[in-house]
Parts: C-alpha cells; structure tokens; sequence
C-alpha cells in the first residue's frame, strides 16, 4: 500500500490576509493578538455583517476568523450561507467558526455550507495557529480542483478530472476530495456514479455526508421510498446533521407536507434560522396550520435586526398567516412594515399592493382590492417582475374575483421556468390558495405539455431539414422566455446547425452566443448546456466573442 | 426545573472557564516571579472540574433526551495531535506542582497512531470522545507503575479502536463485573463519572446501518494484570 504523500505543511501566515469578525470589541482585540502573535499581521477587522460584507466585496482574504455569535439576531453560520451563496467568499478561503460549547453542539454540523473548522473557547494563540494552519494547507491541496469550481467559470468535467488527479496521488485528503466527487457528479446529473460511489465509500465506514448523499442518489435515480427510509436512520444515527433533515424535509414537500413540516421542526430545534422559520412558515401555511406559520414568520422577522436575512417572503407569509385567521388590522400592518423594511423596487411596490389586495378582499372591502389590484397589474405590465412577485399578484387576482388574469400570468411564468420544480410548486400553490388545487394541477401540466411539444416540433423541423423555421420558431420562444435554459439551448442549437450547413455567418455566431450565455444565466447546471458550448466552440472562429469559462 | 438543572451546570462551567482564564491571567501579571505551584494547581482543579461538568451536563442531557452528538469526520492525526498536547500541557502543570512523581508525571506513555495515517478521517462526536480519551488517559497514568500505552487502528468488525493500557494493577473486579452498565463506583480520586460517561459516548456513536459503539474493559494490558481500556468507534 503507498504511503500518503505528505506535503511539508506550511509553517506561516505571514504572508496572508486575514479577516477577523466579531461584534464584541474586546474579543476582537484579544483575538488580533492571537493572530499577530501567530505571525498574522495583515488582519482587518469586522464589527457587524455589513462591515463583513464590505470587506469581502472589496478585497480577497486568505483566511476567515469569525465568532458565532454576531448580535442583532446575526450568526456566523448564517453570516457563512450568505456569503457563500451571494459567491462573496471562494472556496479557497478559510473559514474558522469560533464558538462556546453550546453553538458548537448546535452548529458544528451545518447544512449545507460549513466551516472548515471549529475552535472552542477558551483557546490559546498556539491552538488558533495551528488550526489555521491546517485549513490552509488543506485549500491549497485541494485547490486544483476550486480553480473549476467557481460561480463563474465553473465546469465540472475539468473539477473531476481534478479530483481523479488528486485521488490517484492519495492525499490524506482524500475522503474530502471523495465527497467533492459526489457532489459533482450529482450535480452533472450522474446519478447513478454518485450512488455507486457512496456506496464504496460506505461499505468502508459510515459518515453522514455520504449516507445523505446516497439518499440524494437515490431520489435522483427515482427511489424516494429507499432515500426516505435512509434520510430516517441518518437521522436516528446522526441526529444533530441538518443536512439530514434538509433533504428529508426536500424530499417529503412533494408527497406529504405535514410530515415534512414536522422535520422542519425537529431541524429547528437543532438549529434555528431565518430560512429555516421561513420554510416552516411556508409549510404551515400550506398545511393550514395557520397560528403556527404566524409563529414562525413573526420570529423570522423579528429575530433578524441585521436586516441581512429578511426576504419579501417572511412579510408576506406573516400577512397571510393573518388574513387566514381574520387578523385584518395586524396583516395590514404587516404589510407596511414590510415597505419601512426594504428598498424601493418594483417587486417591494408589486408585492405590497398584491398583498394588500388580499387583504382588502378578505375584509369585504372589494373597492380598495380593486385599486390595489390596479396597481399591481400596471407594475406586472411593466415586465421585469421576478416569479415570485408575479405569483403573488396572480393570487391577487384570483382573490379579487378575477380568475382569467391569474391564469394568464401564471402560464407566462410556467413556461419561463419550465424546469424549475420550485417556482412551478409555488405555482400551483397559488391555485390551492384559491382553493382551486385540481384545475391548477391539470392547467400546470397543460403547460409543460405544450412546451414540449414546442421543442420537440422544433427539433423535428431541424432535423427535417426546416431550420429556419425551427429557428424562427425558437428565438421567439427565447426572446419571450429569458428564464428558460431549455429553450435558449434549443435556440443556440438550431442556429449552429445552420452555420454548419450553411457557412460562417458573424451575425448568426453572436446571436448564438447571446442564447448560450442566456442559457448559462437561466440554469448553469442545464445538461444540454455542455454538449451546445462545446458544438460553439467548434465553429466559433478566430474573433468570435468566447464562452466564459 | 429541567432546564434550570441543565442552565446551571452549563453556567458553572462556563464560570469554571472564566475562572481558568483569570488564573492565567494572574500568572502572567507575575511573570517577574517563578511560576506560582498554587496558581497552577488552582488552574489545574478549575479545568479537572470543568471537565466534569462537561460530562455531568452530558449525562443529564441523555437522561432528558436532548444529547446530540456533533460527528464530522476527523484527521485521526490531527485529532490525536491536539489530544496529546493536550495532555501534555496539564502534565506539565503536574510536573511544576508536585516534588513526588504522583499523578503520573513520571509516567512514559508510548503511542503507536501508525494507523491514523492510514485510515485518514473518521466520522465522531472530537469533542465529547476527546473528554473520553483524555479522562481515560490520565486514569491510566494515575494507576500505571511505569508504561502506559496508547494505540488506535482498524477495527476487523468494522469501525475504529482506541485502546490505553497501563502496567498498573487493573481495573477493580465491581467495575469489570458491571460489564457494559455503567459503573457506580470506581477509585477514591473519581466518582465514577468518568466511565459513566465514556459508555455512554461509547453507546451514542452509531450509523444508519445499525452498528453502535463500545467500551471494552479488561485486565490483559502492560504487565502482568494492567488495565485494559478501549474505546470502539463504528
């Protein structure tokens, strides 16, 4: 058996940067003492979120020394998801999660993001070096494979040869460059190689990323009953792993709302979040459980005084909670205190007047739904609205008696989102909330149907040789649906072929850029994605504008 | 009542901490003077105590069911790595205190972690079976003549396995006989709380396929009769 390969350990920070944030200023001078005794001399400091953010916006730090505890409701776990997914902090920077003993027993095992590392207090300067240390060296072995892991620039084929590359000189990284592979194929769609090598690596010994991991497998080859009954004994075994009740709760939202309602709440009682409160309040609602969605959105919005985690949603799910439960006064209040809470945008105005229509209509008051309706309807002519506001005036209109409207904007949104299961759930329940769940079953449906039948009418006329109608046929659909990675694929396809066929045409080759990067900006994880970009950068002549990445 | 119980252990630990802080503190403010045997001895008992009540708090939480392990993989070197500077630091305190070698200061303790590097990362709760190990360690070098030793490696059935021996003269036959159940008494120097506490880590560490932890207890380790100590993770 070969050796592991030991790398000799970098043995300084001198030469970093680093970002210390804690909101109380004693630990911050206590702890900046630490780092510089430990050779970290070029270190800022962060009071609070927003200064964080600042900081990350504006410069790249090696490494991240953060305490749980932020005040203003804000914590570094929560203060870690945003960045990570606002795509504030690569993967190459460390990330050290200082925490007291009992954050530590609620969080050291994160959902989907987590630290690389813990530290308990009370800790020594030696400890704090050490510990960063090790992080360090571990993003630099695994930094052939972050290079393709980017937000932009990612591509996955590239991650996983890099990952083979790493696995054939066996670090001792390597169970981290295993799971960095099971992602990666579950993200490309290759189901069936992550299940068989979750199945390896749990044949060796179990740990709870693999066994939710092979859950999620098993949901993607089409055996939810198996990756339920295995999210359950995770959760037996690993009771504190919220990435565990994440997906179990992911999985249940499609077949048992009640039951996946409940797993959210076993998860907050591991650890509580904005988003977690949210999803609960969210389920509750569907589940017309409505003075506990009261519950829980009132916490969202009231734990967060960061204002960093709050979305639309939390203000609306409270104003509904209340309207469901005659509450009037409360849900209007709601509903203002969401426009003292957000920017001025179209979708802050879209949502309140939406809201305020529901409520109007609940309270019997059908004149000022009407007016508030009218507002709403002109912002959503405007155009530009995200899905979520546009569903929120469509439930607007069903509740102010005006069935045929809703319609309208909910097929619109349906096929600019054609894929995504979420905004199409949300969709349809926008219909149940008007109590109207089977016609919005079977118009959602409708509607899938007829968008297959678009694309596949194109691709026959392609292959009929009728590309120009079929490319009249797509760009339109394109132009028309910016949200819909499928159809600007399909778009992109058509015209390559005619280049092909026909002869370079600079105009066509850019219009066929413009569809892929509105392919990549609707869904980068689109599977058709890879085989158009590869298909352009074949014909692509020199000039040419290049994908990135 | 529950949670008051549960409020005020954590409390005192967390004042224990503090209190281990304060005397650190103390001993740098008379940094000018040779190092003070009952400052360091004071430290020594907040941290022995504060270490109890991580495991008293641990004990209570099972009994009300709100015990959830944090297991995460772990670099067996690393982790063994900071286990024994760990150890080492509170034996230097022994060292500095005491004119007699008594709580086995003058122990050796020979370590084989040849196994860590080749097994790599391993999924447990580092921070409760760290208090395990440790407890079990110092156990060891309070009762060992000469040796103790520290081992981990591959466990056949599947699963890891620390395991302390010492030359001492074994483990009492009350605590062998209990087997598995957690045991009441133990020696004069602890309640019995810390194996109360190791089987019940022991017991908490489990996988989805069904397969839980153990302690094994016996009196085969260094020299004739030593204590045998093993902590089997799955």
């Amino acid at each position: 058996m070969a050796l592991p390969q030991k790398k000799a350990p970098a043995t300084d920070l001198s030469d970093k940067y680093g970002l210390l944030i804690d909101d109380i200023a004693s630990m911050r001078t206590t702890v900046r003492i630490q780092l510089a005794s430990v050779r970290l001399e070029r270190c800022d400091q962060a009071r609070n979120i927003k200064e964080a953010i600042d900081r990350l916006t504006n410069k790249h730090y090696d490494l991240i020394v953060c305490d749980y505890n932020l005040g203003d409701g804000a914590d570094g776990q929560q203060f870690l998801e945003l960045v990570r997914r606002k795509q504030l902090l690569p993967l190459s920077t460390a990330f050290l999660m200082i925490t007291g003993e009992t954050a530590y027993q609620q969080v050291s095992t994160a959902a989907e993001y987590s630290p690389d590392d813990y530290l308990l207090k009370p800790f020594t300067a030696d400890t704090l070096g050490t510990r960063l240390l090790r992080i360090i060296e571990k993003k630099e072995a695994l930094k052939p494979i972050y290079q393709y892991m980017g937000a932009k620039g990612g591509d996955k084929i590239k991650a996983l040869a890099a990952c083979e590359v790493l696995l054939a000189q066996k670090t001792r990284y390597n169970l981290e460059v295993l799971r960095i592979k099971g992602d990666l194929l579950l993200a490309s769609g290759r189901a069936t190689d992550a299940l068989a090598l979750y199945e390896e690596i749990l044949g060796q010994r179990s740990t709870p990323w693999a066994e939710v991991g092979k859950a999620l497998a098993l949901t993607a080859i089409g055996d939810p009953d198996e990756a339920r009954f295995l999210l359950e004994q995770t959760l037996v075994a690993y009771p504190n792993y919220l990435a565990a009740y994440d997906s179990l709760a992911e999985l249940l939202v499609k077949t048992d709302k009640v039951a996946a309602q409940q797993v959210v709440e076993q998860a907050l009682k591991v650890a509580s979040t904005t988003q977690r409160q949210r999803e609960l309040g969210s389920l509750a609602l569907d589940n017309k459980d409505y003075s506990r969605a009261e519950d829980a959105f009132r916490v969202a919005v009231d734990r967060d005084r960061s204002g960093f985690f709050n979305s639309h949603d939390d203000y609306a799910g409270l104003a509904k909670s209340y309207v469901e439960q005659d509450k009037i006064s409360e849900a209007m209040a709601t509903v203002k205190d969401m426009g003292q809470r957000f920017k001025v945008s179209p979708e802050l105005a879209g949502r309140q007047a939406a809201l305020e229509c529901q409520v109007h209509a609940r309270a019997g008051n059908a004149e000022a739904a009407q007016a508030a309706l009218t507002k709403a309807l002109a912002l959503q002519q405007q155009g530009g609205l995200d899905a979520t506001t546009a569903l929120e005036i469509a439930q607007a209109c069903f509740a102010s008696g005006q069935p045929e409207e809703a319609k309208k904007i909910i097929q619109a949104i349906a096929e600019d989102h054609q894929e995504n299961e979420k905004i199409l759930a949300r969709a349809h329940a926008v219909f149940e909330a008007a109590g109207l769940e089977e016609e919005g079953t079977l118009f959602l449906e409708a509607t899938r149907k007829s968008m297959i039948r678009m694309n596949n009418e194109a691709v026959a006329l392609a292959k009929s040789n009728e590309l120009d109608k079929a490319i009249i046929m797509l760009v339109e659909a394109a132009d028309r649906l910016p949200n819909n990675a499928q159809v600007a694929v399909n778009a992109a396809q058509a015209i390559l072929m005619r280049i092909q066929t026909k002869g370079m045409d600079m105009g066509q080759i850019s219009q066929a850029h413009r569809y892929i990067t509105q392919a990549i900006r609707a869904n980068p994880q689109h599977p058709k994605l890879e085989g158009v970009v590869a298909f352009y950068r074949k014909l692509a002549p020199p000039g040419a504008r290049p994908i990135e990445g | 009542m529950d949670v008051l119980v549960a409020a005020a252990i954590h409390d005192a630990k967390n004042a224990l901490n503090a209190l281990g802080v304060w005397l650190e503190e103390a001993q740098r403010e008379c940094a000018s003077q040779p190092a003070s045997p009952a400052l360091a001895r004071a430290k020594t008992i907040a941290s022995t105590l504060s270490g109890q009540l991580v495991e008293l708090l641990a004990l209570y939480r099972a009994g009300d069911g709100s015990l959830r392990l944090a297991v995460e993989d772990q670099y067996l070197e690393d982790f063994l790595a900071d286990l024994m500077a760990e150890l080492a630091e509170s034996r230097a305190i022994v060292t500095q205190t005491q004119d007699a070698p008594e709580g086995g200061a003058a122990i050796a303790i020979d370590t084989d972690f040849t196994a860590a590097g080749e097994i790599g990362a391993w999924a447990f709760d580092a921070y409760l079976v760290k208090f395990v190990l440790l407890d079990a360690l110092r156990n060891a070098l309070r009762h060992a003549k000469q040796r103790v030793c520290f081992t981990l490696a591959l466990e056949p059935g599947g699963g890891i396995r620390f395991s302390i021996t010492d030359d001492g003269d074994g483990y009492p036959d009350a605590i062998l006989r209990s087997g598995n159940q957690a045991s009441t008494e133990m020696t004069a120097a602890s309640s019995g709380l810390g194996l109360s506490f190791a089987h019940l880590i022991a017991a908490r560490h489990a996988t989805p396929a069904g397969l839980h932890g153990r302690l094994e207890l016996a009196n085969d380790g260094l020299g004739k009769s030593g204590a045998r100590f093993s902590l089997i993770l799955p």
